[in-house]
């Protein structure tokens, strides 16, 4: 009676811990997982080459899983040159169709310039920055950018 | 024909014949087998006794070594901000601050072989920017004015003096894994102890005032000093079992189980890709709330873009209404993302995952988004660490460990007044086999609600079994 019970417990603590580690692998199932948000993929598409005091279109591809996005409620598009976030300009997007929205823009001079897209769509933001070479740059001026882009375009100083 | 052995285990209190495996015989146990008549005792009262000794002799010196480490801990914010004060508040308040990205630079400058890991951002304006870097494979704190950006110091994670009081209470100093689950043993017996001692203390014949809510003060000896543990631990009882269950949530057996079932993973955000293998925010963030520790990671959505800086995260973190102090832990590759937590207030608690490359929120999971099992445990979590309200609830937590010390040594101190030379001073064992069988299972079963308490029930149980119900000295000193 007395190892019968006892062999019943151990059983049951076998049991219990061959459950929780089945719970385990449930939560770990990346499947499970019901989706809620889909975050706005932004595709920024600029020309391959491009040189200075020409203009350009600048195209900003908008969509949502697979859907393309037509309704955004504002697209702009933020373009300055390396080290002079300061100055840089923002222009409004217009819509053409298919979630392409577009501006015109041509940059003044050589350099390093960054193009950055503020999206607000769907009560969602995103505003990613695509960097484009115009005209002639020196590789040493390239290098220093790449290494370390995301502190130049943080040079905006004070605020509060 | 099979011997016949007499079969008993001490520290559990069983006995029976059996064919086999022991050659203890009856008549050698005669000392342990009193007849009623003798003054045995056949009560329930008796076996819980003899559970409630044991345990007790076992884990409150443990749980002393917690209630003084936990004590110190809770008043970690004030001593912190006094034996810190060079490091964590500036000498003059500026009326302009520098961006983010100026203070992480200045950082930089100083530690260039360092990398950079978090930020964290202070509610009180006196406060320095604390930011996180790695160095050598070690968490170091740089704490930077943000106001004229001077570094006024660093504090490496493991030097840091509360540290001291956290590694006692969450590992017993030594570490590891075996500590770490001693630890929460010692909890989940606290809790048996809780339990059989409130069977103990409730009044057998007639229900009287002294003794049970009062103590009977001009009583000398052995019943001032059970007033003395009983009493007091019967009015404590309600808080310390609160701090006993907002406790274990944290602890490796018992706490993951408690995850798995109040944090489903129904608000998850999915990403577009299935990762391969799944990253948990505890692994890449730092001050991430119990709730959202398990909490997959997304990735950043791949592309020629520039990643962010930190300058447009804190932007999203004004946006998104991150309450203060938070903290932002950087990626850790070009999958990686950004990660926005506030871990301090219960009801402000929040995560949340931004993409580098875009700044999209690819996973926000608030208190509001908690299952309201979770969001009660995150209450008892800032309870138990004294945060949930202010100064009267680490005074509440400091008397509760008083209480707890002050419980244990009366318990010391009526054992002392009991004890027999050469005894331990066990409480004699029942002499009704069924009721001690019974409160046996009993005990499994608070070993099947905690894994770590039946593992060790069946641990001394085996101990009983093949040793000390062996050696006859012995069984003679548990008594």
């Amino acid at each position: 009676m007395w190892k019968w019970m006892i062999g019943v417990f151990v059983t049951m603590m076998i049991v219990s811990t061959a459950c929780s580690s089945k719970g385990d692998k449930a939560t770990q199932d990346p499947k499970q997982q019901t989706s809620f948000m889909q975050p706005i993929e932004v595709g920024i598409q600029v020309p391959s080459q491009l040189e200075p005091k020409k203009e350009y279109v600048l195209q900003v591809h908008l969509q949502q899983g697979k859907a393309a996005i037509d309704d955004a409620s504002d697209v702009q598009f933020e373009i300055w040159k390396k080290d002079q976030l300061n100055k840089g300009k923002k222009i409004k997007a217009q819509h053409e169709q298919n979630g392409v929205y577009t501006v015109k823009n041509s940059f003044p001079g050589d350099g390093v310039y960054y193009i950055q897209t503020h999206v607000t769509a769907h009560g969602m933001h995103v505003m990613p920055v695509k960097m484009v070479v115009v005209g002639h740059v020196s590789e040493q001026e390239l290098k220093s950018e790449t290494d370390q882009p995301s502190h130049q375009m943080n040079g905006s100083g004070h605020h509060h | 024909m099979a011997q016949k052995g007499y079969f008993y285990c001490p520290l559990i209190c069983i006995e029976y014949e059996i064919e086999m495996g022991s050659n203890v015989k009856r008549e050698d146990l005669g000392h342990l087998l009193r007849r009623e008549k003798e003054g045995g005792s056949t009560s329930f009262y008796q076996v819980v006794w003899r559970w409630h000794f044991y345990a007790g002799i076992i884990f409150t010196p443990f749980l002393i070594i917690l209630a003084i480490s936990g004590a110190t801990y809770l008043f970690k914010p004030q001593i912190e901000s006094i034996i810190y004060k060079d490091k964590y508040y500036v000498h003059e308040q500026g009326s302009s601050t520098l961006s983010p990205s100026e203070q992480v630079k200045k950082v930089k400058k100083s530690y260039p072989k360092s990398s950079v890991t978090s930020f964290t951002i202070y509610h009180d304006p006196k406060r320095t920017t604390e930011i996180g870097l790695i160095q050598g494979g070690k968490s170091v704190s740089v704490y930077i004015n943000p106001y004229n950006g001077q570094i006024q110091g660093t504090l490496k994670e493991d030097d840091r003096f509360t540290e001291i009081f956290k590694k006692i209470h969450s590992e017993l100093w030594i570490g590891g894994t075996p500590a770490n689950r001693w630890v929460e043993l010692t909890a989940c017996w606290a809790a048996i102890l809780l339990a059989t001692g409130l069977y103990l203390w409730f009044p057998r014949k007639k229900a009287a005032i002294w003794g049970t809510l009062l103590p009977r003060l001009k009583r000398t000896g052995r019943t001032f000093w059970r007033d003395m543990h009983a009493v007091p631990a019967f009015w404590f009882s309600l808080l310390i079992l609160s701090f006993i269950a907002t406790g274990l949530p944290w602890s490796g057996v018992l706490g993951e189980e408690i995850n798995q079932w109040a944090v489903k993973p129904k608000y998850a955000n999915s990403f577009e890709e299935k990762p391969d293998s799944i990253t948990y925010t505890k692994e890449i963030a730092k001050n991430i709330p119990w709730s959202n520790e398990n909490l997959p990671v997304p990735v950043s959505s791949k592309g020629n873009y520039v990643p962010l800086g930190i300058d447009q995260i804190e932007e999203i973190a004004k946006q998104q209404k991150i309450k203060k102090p938070y903290t932002i832990s950087f990626p850790e590759n070009a999958e990686g993302v950004y990660t926005l937590s506030h871990s301090e207030h219960p009801t402000k608690l929040a995560t949340i995952h931004v993409d580098q490359y875009s700044g999209a929120i690819l996973s926000d999971v608030r208190f509001r988004d908690f299952g309201w099992l979770a969001q009660w445990i995150e209450v008892g979590i800032a309870f138990h660490e004294g945060r949930l309200f202010g100064l009267t609830n680490q005074i509440l937590g400091l008397i509760v460990c008083i209480g707890i010390v002050g419980i244990v040594i009366s318990s010391y101190i009526m054992w002392w007044k009991r004890r027999t030379t050469g005894k331990l001073g066990a409480p004699a064992r029942s002499l009704d086999r069924n009721k001690t069988r019974i409160v046996f299972f009993l005990m499994l079963g608070f070993g099947l609600v905690m894994p770590l308490v039946g593992i060790s029930i069946l641990g001394v149980f085996l101990l009983d079994y093949f040793v000390i119900s062996r050696w006859i000295p012995l069984t003679r000193w548990f008594g």
